[in-house]
């Protein structure tokens, strides 16, 4: 009996010692999680779901099984935030607006840069109509701008907060028909990019706001009625979209997530997963990369806007 | 069975040419039919289609644009340019549909769809447009279509209430309808050829289903009409093998019928003819025969009597010999005009009987051969018999008379183109002059030529008198 149990022992240890020596290798973890802010979950779970699989699958060799995404609705950072100090996503792929707040309240860590489009960063713009005797955006108190949507950080919050850092003061309004009070500018959201340059077009608005890709891409500026804009504004330019990690992950893991992210574009298999979202590939952040984030922090607190 | 030139064959042949006629004819009427009445139902349908499904293409090309300026309404009115242009892009989906347009009152292009491999809708969002068409589509207040070669252009307004807010056009192909307006009338064209050519088909059926019963029927009726013929035909050629007897067997009245019943008649009477021929003849033989026999033996019994002094004797040696000679002759003439005794072989042993006869009755030797053709079926006429002995007779009567001759040969050869008789002898010749003299030479080529032959003689080493008649014999007109 004595001796049935000893073995049993025996046995039970011989089998969980290569876990535990793994474990202290890497911290066990089974489901890989990534998420984001957004308002529209069902899409952005479609076009994150393929990445995260794609990485948990090669990630096998240290016990990932899988990947899940993990998205926070209605666009709160806040939740975002919980989320992540919760340990629930490990890893966060966001638009450098959130990332400079996830990074500065949720001890988030960039480790990575994204492609997409052909391109690594963009700005945002602010134009009017050439006609317009409006030069510079302080010339817009008393008129009209139009951004895309509240989620919009090229076409919302990076011109908003770079209008309040220069101390102008916006108010938004239901229409563009709506009346602009004289010391304010205000504004309305377009719902889309090709409406925004269409409203500046036929002056139902003064002025626009878009990133640089959209302001160069037809379909959202036609050449028609970009023969007649001219740009008053624009940010500095940041990456699109920022790879960061949740505060208290493994380095390791960390070395290993990256190392995926930065092979990813190499593979057929990859290249398939990083298609729905239009990236091209992930690159390592440079010495310069995140000196956008301390401009961002200094507008955001010149600006006092705080994300919900 | 068939003959081309039997009455037979040609009943078939009218017949078959009969049908042949009734069917091109029926065709032919089909065909006409198919020109004349078809082609105005074609050319009417034709029209008619074009006319219903251009009406029922422009009637649907009406309602999509109504449809579009009804929901171009509200995106119109908060100028929501991004879902305008999402709902023409869906629109664009509608086959037929080549580029959309919304204008706005001055004519430029707020939004723009066109399909194609480079699709032009971005370029031209934004620029204004002043052809004709969009000129008339601007000015227009009621739904206008206009034709701009392969494209309608139908244009209706987006009205909010009263006001109206912005012009959309959609340019529809009507290449996809003209397609079908083809294929539909090619369809009928192929559904009408498929009609006649069915008539055709079954004209021809009918034609075969009912022309071999046709021919049928032409075959057992010409076979009854034409049975009494062979029965005239069959009843000549017995008559003419001398089976005066025979009757046609006749059940009809008609023509045919007719023909049969005298046919009887003229043979009934050439064989009464006949039998009193024959009695004639029987009466010659037995009567002037009789006594030309008896006339004969008498001289030559008062020729042995011892009291006729040699004159007497002389003239009943004359007499014996010329009641020979008569005998003979009433032979030959009775042979001639007996059908039953008329025949090659029968001359050919009159010729030798009477050569040898009178040849060797001089101490002469007479050498005959005869090569009578029997299948060329040469017929032999009293007329051609009485001609060929009495020339033998001439030739052999100058042989005895004149020749002095040792040998007579005689060659008798009758065959399919000619009658020919030569004799020849091995004595002293004739002279030229000679032969126009004597009133036998001449007979014999009067009777040559009378047979449409001729008679020629040679003297060299005797004398050798050849008659050739080339058959059919045509007989010299008098």
């Amino acid at each position: 009996m004595r001796k049935t149990a000893l073995f049993c022992l025996l046995l039970i240890f011989g089998l969980t010692l290569p876990e535990l020596l793994y474990s202290k290798e890497f911290p066990k973890k089974k489901t890989l999680t990534i998420g984001r802010a957004t308002d529209n979950v069902i899409t952005q779970q479609k076009k994150i779901e393929p990445i995260i699989t794609h990485l948990a699958s090669r990630l096998k060799d240290i016990g990932v099984e899988r990947g899940e995404v993990v998205l926070a609705g209605d666009n709160k950072v806040s939740n975002l935030i919980r989320l992540l100090k919760e340990g629930k996503i490990d890893i966060l792929l966001e638009s450098p607006l959130i990332a400079t707040y996830l990074k500065s309240t949720g001890g988030a860590t960039p480790i990575l840069i994204a492609w997409r489009k052909g391109v690594g960063e963009y700005n945002s713009l602010i134009f009017v109509r050439k006609d317009s005797k409006i030069n510079r955006v302080e010339d817009l108190k008393g008129k009209m701008i139009a951004f895309e949507d509240s989620g919009s950080n090229s076409g919302y919050f990076l011109p908003k907060i770079g209008m309040k850092a220069k101390g102008l003061e916006l108010i938004q309004l239901s229409s563009f028909n709506s009346i602009v009070p004289k010391d304010k500018i205000g504004y309305v959201f377009a719902g889309s990019e090709l409406n925004i340059s269409s409203w500046v077009f036929y002056k139902k608005v003064a002025a626009g706001a878009l990133s640089n890709l959209d302001w160069n891409t037809p379909e959202d500026v036609p050449e028609a009625y970009k023969k007649e804009f001219k740009i008053v504004y624009e940010s500095q330019k940041m990456p699109e979209f920022i790879v960061l990690v949740r505060p208290g992950l493994d380095k390791r893991l960390v070395e290993r997530i990256k190392e995926e992210f930065l092979k990813i574009d190499k593979s057929e298999e990859g290249k398939e997963a990083i298609k729905p979202y239009g990236f091209n590939k992930f690159v390592e952040l440079q010495k310069d990369s995140l000196d956008f984030m301390t401009e961002i922090e200094k507008q955001l607190r010149i600006s006092g806007e705080k994300f919900q | 069975m068939f003959k081309f030139n039997s009455i037979k064959t040609k009943l078939v042949l009218f017949n078959i040419l009969l049908i042949l006629l009734t069917v091109v004819i029926v065709i032919g009427i089909v065909i006409d039919l198919d020109r004349r009445s078809l082609s105005p139902v074609r050319g009417s349908s034709e029209a008619l289609i074009t006319t219903a499904l251009q009406s029922e293409w422009e009637g649907k090309s009406k309602a999509i644009t109504n449809l579009l300026s009804n929901r171009l309404v509200q995106p119109m009115h908060n100028f929501d340019i991004f879902e305008m242009k999402n709902i023409i892009t869906l629109t664009m989906e509608e086959k037929d549909i080549s580029y959309i347009y919304i204008h706005d009152e001055g004519g430029r292009i707020l939004v723009a769809a066109v399909k194609g491999p480079e699709a032009k809708g971005a370029e031209l969002m934004g620029e204004m447009l002043d052809d004709k068409l969009t000129k008339k589509a601007i000015a227009a207040n009621e739904m206008l279509v206009q034709r701009n070669g392969d494209i309608v252009d139908v244009a209706a307004s987006v009205m909010l209430g009263q006001k109206r807010l912005s012009i959309v056009r959609i340019g529809f192909s009507n290449k996809g309808i003209q397609h079908t307006i083809t294929a539909m009338i090619k369809e009928l064209t192929d559904g009408l050829d498929r009609a006649v050519t069915t008539a055709i088909n079954n004209v021809l059926l009918a034609a075969i289903i009912l022309g071999v019963p046709l021919i049928a029927v032409v075959l057992f009726l010409s076979n009854r009409l034409l049975s009494p013929i062979y029965g005239l035909i069959n009843g000549t050629k017995k008559i003419a093998a001398g089976d005066l007897t025979y009757k046609i067997d006749v059940k009809s009245t008609d023509e045919i019928g007719q023909l049969a019943n005298s046919f009887n008649s003229m043979t009934e009477d050439m064989h009464r003819y006949h039998l009193e021929k024959e009695k004639i003849l029987k009466d010659m033989h037995d009567g002037i025969g009789g006594i030309t026999t008896n006339i004969k033996l008498l001289s030559e019994l008062a020729q042995n009597k011892e009291s006729a002094s040699a004159e007497i004797k002389e003239s009943l040696k004359t007499i014996s010999e010329l009641s020979k000679e008569g005998l003979s002759e009433i032979r030959s003439f009775i042979y001639s005009l007996d059908a039953k005794e008329t025949n090659w072989q029968a001359l050919t042993a009159e010729l030798r009987s009477f050569g040898s006869n009178m040849i060797a009755a001089h101490g002469t030797a007479f050498n005959m051969k005869a090569d009578i053709d029997e299948d060329a079926g040469v017929h032999l006429s009293s007329l051609l018999y009485l001609n060929i002995f009495r020339t033998f007779k001439e030739a052999i009567a100058n042989i005895i008379k004149h020749s002095h001759a040792k040998n007579v040969d005689v060659l008798f050869s009758v065959n399919r183109e000619r009658v020919a008789l030569c004799v020849k002898d091995d004595g002293i010749g004739i002279k030229e002059k000679e032969r126009c003299k004597g009133r036998g030479i001449t007979n014999m080529i009067m009777r040559a030529r009378e047979l449409g032959g001729q008679l020629t003689i040679a003297s060299d080493k005797g004398t050798q008198i050849a008659l050739e008649i080339p058959l059919p014999i045509k007989y010299l007109s008098s």
